[in-house]
């Protein structure tokens, strides 16, 4: 076996042996399947429910409030990530707030949105937003700092000064972790979404799992599950098909690391 | 010397800034008070935690008690299971794919099939908030094992250091830095895991409490209960660091593998 394959072996046995004997013991009535219904029949509920229920639309509800979370949490994000890791008067100024409110779990901030925001898409958007926003400034800072000073003053020396820094010296540089800070945020943007629809929203995939648990509808409950973690494994690939594109001197690095991060 | 000094205190100034702005804003009526009451107005109403009435005092030790009872759990079991699949790469690769699916859903979306299992139950509470944190502890345990110089565990192994010996004496202290980044990674997961569970599902705790002040509209009450899932929050990462630095100065430069 070469050590791609042996590895690709390694990689992939394990998931798919659990995924037989989970269909083998739900189907021979091993487990008892108001619980534990089979994996094919949970994959038929998940299209069933998306093609002719109302899976549809509260996955695209999803989506939309996800995207508009991240799109604020980007921009803002790395805006204050770069200025306080940049300039050490704008650190100190708000290194006490975003300490203070990056452990705060989001989802308890989702009352106090509803309460200004009313309860409408807003909150729900705001509390996704504000997740992903301090994870977001956090990594950007972290990486703007560890920036050689080396680089930067060669940049200096050769005329990037004013914006001209920002745009040819700055982003080029932090790039590659700019990057994986934005997929991670994305990631808990993600998380506190799904988590907030679940306890106070009434469409989406979070609350409509809420739902089917109300009405012991366990196939619907897995289903909506599963769809969450393809969900996070799409914002993965997304990133990893975007980061070529993006970054095509990165290409060769990449390979060099051989890819095993998570 | 001074300049560190004088730092600490510049830290003071966003903080200040923000609560003097929003308690004359307040006081001035130009935000409304109802929903934004003044942070003295806040702090002052703190006494309903020794007050035996209002239940809070009940519910910070009951949320305590849950997130102590989590992580416990989610390091014996999670260290454990880490350990034992690096010994074989079917093992380690293929549970890695596992994880890697399961870990970005919300440990939440497991409270209502745990709670048809088991009912609404003190165990399917901690079951649901277990969710994440057992993942991120057997990943970082692996990455922490991975980390552990090969040429270590090859003298190890030529001095025949096997079984418990083994165990205890190299994998644990070589992938401990790891551990220890694990344990304060899931604190916090276990934090919103246990406040999100108390909100849709327990008849108390702090998220209880939370929800329950924010549908009677007893806003001072709700800004009090986020005020001190603040202090845990500070808690389990600032003040976390600080014990963990004090206790494995090593760590601060090895900082364990990222996941």
């Amino acid at each position: 076996m070469s050590p791609s394959v042996r590895r690709w072996a390694h990689t992939w046995t394990i998931p798919v042996v659990v995924l037989v004997l989970w269909e083998m013991s739900t189907r021979s009535g091993l487990l008892d399947p108001r619980f534990f219904p089979p994996l094919s029949d949970i994959l038929v509920t998940a299209v069933d429910e998306l093609i002719n229920g109302r899976l549809g639309l509260d996955l695209v509800l999803t989506l939309q409030r996800l995207l508009a979370a991240f799109a604020l949490a980007a921009v803002f994000g790395v805006a204050i990530g770069v200025a306080s890791g940049r300039w050490r008067t704008v650190e100190l100024l708000i290194r006490p707030i975003t300490d203070t409110l990056y452990p705060l779990p989001k989802i308890a901030l989702l009352p106090l949105f509803i309460i200004i925001f009313g309860r409408g898409e807003v909150a729900y958007i705001v509390t996704a937003f504000a997740t992903g926003f301090f994870q977001i400034i956090i990594s950007t800072r972290g990486t703007v700092r560890d920036m050689p000073t080396d680089l930067i003053e060669a940049g200096r020396n050769f005329g990037a000064t004013g914006t001209r820094f920002f745009t040819r010296l700055l982003f080029p540089a932090i790039a590659p972790e700019l990057l994986n800070g934005l997929r991670l945020g994305m990631a808990t943007c993600l998380i506190t979404l799904i988590a907030a629809e679940f306890v106070g929203a009434e469409f989406g995939l979070g609350a409509m799992i809420r739902r089917a648990g109300q009405q012991f509808a366990v196939e619907e409950v897995y289903a909506g599950i599963v769809l969450t973690g393809l969900l996070g494994l799409l914002i993965n690939l997304a990133f990893r098909l975007v980061t070529p594109l993006v970054l095509p001197w990165q290409r060769q690095a990449q390979r060099a690391d051989g890819g095993q991060n998570v | 010397m001074r300049r560190t000094l004088r730092e600490k205190w510049a830290l003071l100034v966003g903080p200040v800034l923000i609560f003097l702005g929003w308690e004359l804003l307040s006081r001035t009526e130009v935000i409304r008070s109802t929903f934004f009451p003044p942070p003295t107005e806040i702090v002052s109403r703190g006494v309903i935690v020794f007050d035996a009435e209002s239940g809070l005092g009940d519910d910070i030790i009951a949320t305590v008690l849950r997130i102590l009872a989590t992580i416990a759990l989610a390091v014996l079991i999670g260290v454990a299971v880490g350990i034992a699949i690096t010994a074989s790469q079917w093992l380690e690769r293929g549970t890695n794919t596992l994880l890697v699916f399961l870990y970005p859903i919300p440990g939440v979306l497991f409270f209502p099939f745990l709670t048809f299992l088991l009912g609404r139950t003190e165990m399917a509470i901690i079951l649901t908030a277990l969710v994440t944190p057992l993942i991120v502890m057997v990943l970082y345990t692996v990455a922490g094992v991975r980390s552990i110089d090969r040429t270590l565990l090859e003298v190890a192994d030529n001095y025949g250091s096997r079984g418990a010996r083994r165990f205890f004496g190299i994998l644990i202290p070589g992938a401990l830095p790891s551990i220890v980044t694990g344990i304060r990674v899931s604190l916090g997961f276990t934090l919103i895991a246990v406040i999100a569970i108390e909100m849709v599902g327990a008849s108390n705790g702090l998220g209880q409490f939370l929800w329950s002040s924010w549908q009677i509209l007893r806003v001072t009450d709700m800004y009090v209960a986020l005020l001190i899932i603040a202090v845990l929050g500070l808690l389990s990462s600032v003040g976390f660091d600080s014990v963990a630095d004090r206790m494995l100065p090593w760590r601060r430069n090895v900082q364990g593998a990222q996941v």
